[in-house]
């Protein structure tokens, strides 16, 4: 039975600097029920606070990639400072290094890293996330293929937070796969998440985060797993196979726990929808709003998640003021098309009528609004592309009193792996795809071509731009990879 | 098309103050307050370029002042208070643009009339297109950064971007299918 005196916490790969990786928090927070000694690295910032700013960004679009690139002057600098990170693991005399990978994007990255922690030392190394998770090859997840690599001693699949904790009881669980274990297993979801371990904020230090960007700090909080949609371009319906909440009073108990441990009063729940369950989200607001009338230590509780419209029947007046007494600042909402009825067909369940009333409700309450949005889903007409325009110069008014603050409009459609689209290819008429790409013909629909989907994006771009719709920082590198996958593309068409 | 929506606040004395409203000259509304508050609105269907707004106060006399030992103890007043399009409010800055104009006088960024004039207001079309460009390039340079979203609007990088497209437009127009 394996016992550990002190973990050492680290969370890899480039992400955003703007908060701590919520994974984090969770593992410290499992670490510290189980009374174990642990200290936290955050690879990022670390490899962020040596490159400095501008050469962080260059790596950041380098590494949040999974094509191979050539060496240059600035994969030695990341090198050396892989080198110290790893001195600086091994420096913390722990006897298990417990590394959580957010996404695909940071498998490369990490990689790197664990060959050089595996060449310097033979400490126990367990990896999870949901980078962990991704299918790396056919039926060969990023987990398996480290593990084979022998960079990672054990692995987790599947939510980490049981399998962990009673890991370092000691205890094997389905979804811990080591090379003892032939069969890859995949870790039971949770079905009540109020028995799941809160995480802590106490050992990360925010100073590292946000540096030059004079944002306040912000914490982030899960109170769902899942989603009650299952839009037809997403793929967290296969990832999170059932929809579950925390109790209104879990969520409040660890949203008191963070304010008490860091004073931090800001949140940003990760849930696909914080609304999924309009009870649960009832019930939280009303608790929230209660909270900060009556209690100055969570008057300025400020929070942000993502949100799904639903119709004035189901969404009244009455919740959007709640959400204003409870501190709801901003809200990302998945509006996808002007048009009713690709909306529809993607499965989003709302109309333009309920936009239309979503919007003026929080013109009322003051709620800002980042508005989610793509072209070139596969039944999208020239109809409903004009739909889309139109709606752009419809809502231009929200930006005077900021109901809308932010559009992402990224990329044309992509189709993604294990999708309900995907399923749904043949009826749909998509041939020749290729995942995670723009590059797919359409049966049914034969002069969206990929020319077209990216003539109606870049007239959609410009038009948003013309209206003076701000944009996410991400556009600018979101340009550019459309630019060379376009070069790529004209050079084998 | 647009709807303008003034909201103003009045006290009355020995009578509620009186309003024309013009825009380029027109007289759109002729408007006396009947309580202490009003909700005026104007449609605004007007061709691209500069217009002016102006709303004059008028009609009021040595009656509708009174004086008690020579300080002001009731008088007839009016107070633009907020400005809406579309019902959606504007920034307090628009209504900040007006200048109000007593004879000779001219009082910029008073919003409680308490003589007669005409408070002017010059402003573009498309309205909203107008207030945007004022709001993002002359009151806030980085509008939208709080302490919340990274999301800007900003003329350099929106210029970026538009290069940009016109790069991947170019690429595209030699792609053949």
């Amino acid at each position: 039975m394996l016992k550990f005196n002190k973990v050492a916490l680290m969370a890899s790969g480039l992400l955003t600097v703007e908060k701590p990786p919520p994974a984090l928090a969770f593992l410290s927070g499992i670490c510290e029920a189980n009374s174990i000694k642990h200290e936290i690295l955050d690879l990022n910032i670390y490899i962020r606070n040596a490159l400095g700013e501008d050469q962080w960004n260059q790596a950041y679009t380098m590494f949040t990639s999974l094509e191979q690139f050539e060496n240059n002057e600035l994969l030695d600098n990341i090198d050396l400072i892989l080198d110290s990170a790893v001195d600086t693991v091994l420096a913390m005399s722990a006897d298990l290094i417990a590394i959580t990978v957010f996404s695909y994007q940071q498998i490369q990255l990490t990689g790197r890293f664990l060959t050089k922690l595996k060449y310097k030392s033979s400490t126990p190394v367990i990896a999870g996330g949901p980078g962990i998770s991704y299918e790396f090859e056919s039926n060969i997840t990023a987990g398996k293929m480290f593990l084979e690599k022998n960079l990672i001693d054990y692995y987790v699949l599947g939510e980490g937070e049981y399998v962990l904790d009673q890991f370092l009881k000691g205890h094997e669980e389905i979804g811990l796969n080591s090379k003892s274990n032939p069969h890859e297993s995949w870790a039971l979801q949770i079905d009540n998440l109020d028995d799941c371990v809160l995480p802590t904020y106490k050992n990360i230090n925010f100073d590292n985060y946000n540096p030059g960007l004079n944002l306040t700090h912000s914490i982030s909080l899960t109170g769902s797993r899942g989603c009650v949609r299952r839009c037809t371009f997403c793929d967290v319906g296969h990832i999170w196979k059932k929809f579950r909440f925390r109790s209104a009073d879990n969520i409040v108990l660890e949203l008191t726990k963070h304010i008490e441990e860091t004073g931090i009063t800001q949140f940003w729940f990760t849930d696909s929808l914080i609304n999924g369950s309009l009870k649960q989200f009832t019930d939280l607001i009303k608790k929230l709003a209660e909270l900060r009338k009556n209690n100055i230590m969570f008057r300025d509780i400020k929070y942000t998640g993502q949100f799904i419209i639903r119709s004035a029947v189901q969404h009244k007046e009455e919740l959007y003021k709640l959400m204003n007494e409870s501190g709801c600042h901003n809200i990302i909402v998945g509006v996808e098309t002007g048009s009713d009825k690709v909306r529809f067909h993607m499965g989003k369940k709302f109309t333009n009528e309920d936009l239309d009333y979503h919007l003026e409700m929080c013109s009322k309450y003051k709620i800002k609004n980042t508005l989610l949005m793509f072209t070139g889903y596969p039944t999208e007409t020239l109809e409903d592309h004009e739909d889309t325009l139109l709606m752009f110069k419809r809502y231009q008014k929200y930006l005077l009193d900021e109901t809308v603050i932010n559009v992402t409009l990224h990329q044309p459609f992509v189709l993604l792996k294990n999708t309900p689209i995907d399923a749904m290819k043949h009826e749909v008429g998509i041939v020749n795809e290729t995942y995670n790409t723009y590059f797919f013909d359409v049966t049914t629909n034969p002069d969206f071509t990929v020319k077209e989907r990216f003539r109606r994006y870049i007239e959609l771009s410009k038009l948003v731009l013309d209206l003076k719709y701000p944009g996410s920082w991400g556009d600018l590198s979101s340009l550019s990879d459309h630019i060379n996958a376009l070069k790529n593309f004209n050079k084998v068409s | 098309m647009n709807d303008l929506a003034i909201s103003f606040t009045a006290t009355e004395c020995n009578g509620w103050p009186r309003l024309k409203f013009l825009v380029d000259d027109d007289l759109i509304q002729d408007y006396e307050f009947t309580s202490d508050s009003a909700l005026i609105k104007i449609p605004l269907d007007l061709l691209d370029g500069e217009h002016v707004l102006d709303i004059e106060f008028y009609g009021k006399t040595y009656n509708n002042t009174i004086l008690v030992d020579n300080n002001i103890v009731k008088d007839q007043l009016v107070t633009l208070d907020t400005i809406c399009i579309d019902n959606v409010p504007v920034p307090d800055f628009f209504k900040y643009q007006g200048l109000y104009i007593v004879g000779p006088t001219t009082k910029p960024q008073a919003l409680t009339w308490g003589e007669n004039g005409v408070w002017k207001l010059t402003f573009v079309y498309p309205i909203v297109d107008w207030l945007l460009e004022l709001k993002f390039n002359n009151y806030y340079e980085f509008s939208g950064v709080d302490e919340w979203s990274t999301a800007t609007y900003h003329p350099k990088k929106s210029q970026l971007l538009k290069e940009g497209l016109l790069d991947l437009e170019n690429i595209l127009a030699n792609v053949k299918i």
